[in-house]
């Protein structure tokens, strides 16, 4: 059975004749499903078919092997061919794989054990590929928690652990008139000369799989401190604050150029900032004030309680009137 | 001398900044930032090998330069790259 759906604009295709793994499937990519009818516009980004068990490649050599989750991920490539094998993490025994062309676009998969352990993999090639391939499409897949207000969204971004999504948690129940975009991975793309942030299928713990775009505010790292500030930075340094949280492939150069165009893109359009915070209420508070009253402060310039101090701490911001566009298309 | 290959030099907003590429640098984690003169540099030696006094030539050939003032900022700008993982 095929499945068309649309993520961040770009067209991608599910074949499975797996009933059980479409049902399990659905929540996530239900909301971005369509009829082909109504997407044969649409040029496809990829397709990806579940196939019986096939025969690994041949002098395939590997370019990356990495944790991924409760599994081990092997990239390997032939001239022609990737190949993404699966392992249980314990006894390294393979329990899925894909082979697609350099650009992502056809690609093939087995799948073997549970229900869980299917719709983990399957899934996981999917982002993947979408990750992969959209690199030259002006769309980055992005390691970031999302939240929209007034028309306007903010990307929080940090490494695991740090607390992305607590920091978006806090702006959801202490900043009036917010909403969860994504909770750990969105895509972001350059379209008519905006930045835009798309809800995506792949949200990280939070079911948060909405298709839904906004224009993006700022980009925030986070960064955890004893007191609340927020800085913003200059070209360079939000260059470098934003590559390590965009998906790709490094090693491929033509892809990864395309990436570091699209990033230079986002840099010259969208503010990239510093936060420092604690995980407490004021972090949400001072972060949220100081973006909102972003005019007049220039980059590199400090803007919160440590420096410039332009506000107070645990400054209650007025209730605002709720808007019912903010985060929708 | 010779530049280590695998580094992109980009624009950013008006600035140069070399991007490790490929896999050669995977384990890079760095972007580098270079002023005009460094980048002007960087673009026409990378992939040669080359001697301080070819960057004394190709500074004094660009810009209104003393040759021994041109000496002085290539051997100091050598020293930096060599340092920094970027020359060898």
């Amino acid at each position: 059975m095929i499945k068309h759906c649309i993520i961040a604009d770009l067209h991608i295709v599910i074949d499975t004749d797996d009933r059980e793994l479409l049902n399990a499937l659905a929540p996530r990519y239900a909301p971005f499903c369509h009829r082909a009818s109504d997407v044969t516009e649409v040029p496809v980004l990829f397709a990806l078919h579940h196939t019986e068990r096939f025969e690994p490649l041949a002098n395939a050599k590997v370019m990356s092997d990495f944790e991924c989750q409760e599994s081990w991920c092997i990239y390997s490539e032939t001239d022609t061919m990737v190949q993404i094998t699966l392992q249980d993490f314990h006894t390294r025994e393979d329990i899925a794989q894909m082979q697609c062309s350099k650009d992502f676009g056809e690609a093939r998969c087995w799948l073997s054990r549970s229900i869980n352990v299917r719709e983990y993999c399957y899934n996981n090639f999917l982002m993947m590929l979408f990750a992969f391939a959209s690199m030259d499409k002006q769309t980055l897949l992005f390691h970031a928690s999302v939240v929209a207000r007034e028309g306007k969204a903010y990307l929080f971004l940090a490494k695991s652990g740090t607390g992305k999504s607590t920091h978006s948690t806090l702006w959801l129940k202490h900043v009036p008139g917010c909403e969860l975009l994504n909770d750990d991975n969105p895509a972001v793309g350059v379209r008519d000369g905006k930045v835009i942030v798309y809800g995506t299928p792949w949200s990280g713990k939070t079911a948060c799989y909405r298709d839904v775009r906004c224009e993006v505010g700022a980009f925030v790292r986070i960064n955890r401190e004893k007191t609340c500030y927020l800085k913003r930075l200059v070209s360079v340094q939000s260059f470098a604050c934003l590559l390590p949280s965009c998906s790709g492939v490094k090693w491929d150069k033509r892809l990864y150029r395309a990436q570091g165009d699209t990033i230079t893109m986002l840099v010259s359009c969208v503010p990239v900032c510093e936060m420092y915070c604690t995980p407490y209420r004021e972090a949400a508070v001072v972060c949220s004030t100081s973006l909102g009253a972003w005019d007049g402060v220039s980059e590199g310039e400090g803007f919160g309680v440590n420096e410039r101090s332009m506000k107070p701490y645990g400054v209650t911001l007025p209730p605002e009137p709720q808007d019912q566009s903010s985060a929708n298309a | 001398m010779q530049l280590k290959d695998g580094f992109g030099l980009r624009d950013v907003c008006g600035e140069k900044v070399l991007v490790p590429e490929g896999l050669e640098n995977i384990d890079y984690s760095r972007i580098i930032n270079l002023n005009e003169t460094a980048a002007y540099l960087w673009e026409n030696l990378v992939g040669k090998e080359f001697e301080i006094e070819d960057m004394v030539d190709l500074l004094c050939k660009e810009y209104d330069v003393p040759a021994d003032v041109a000496l002085n900022d290539c051997n100091a700008l050598a020293k930096k790259w060599i340092e920094a993982g970027l020359a060898k």
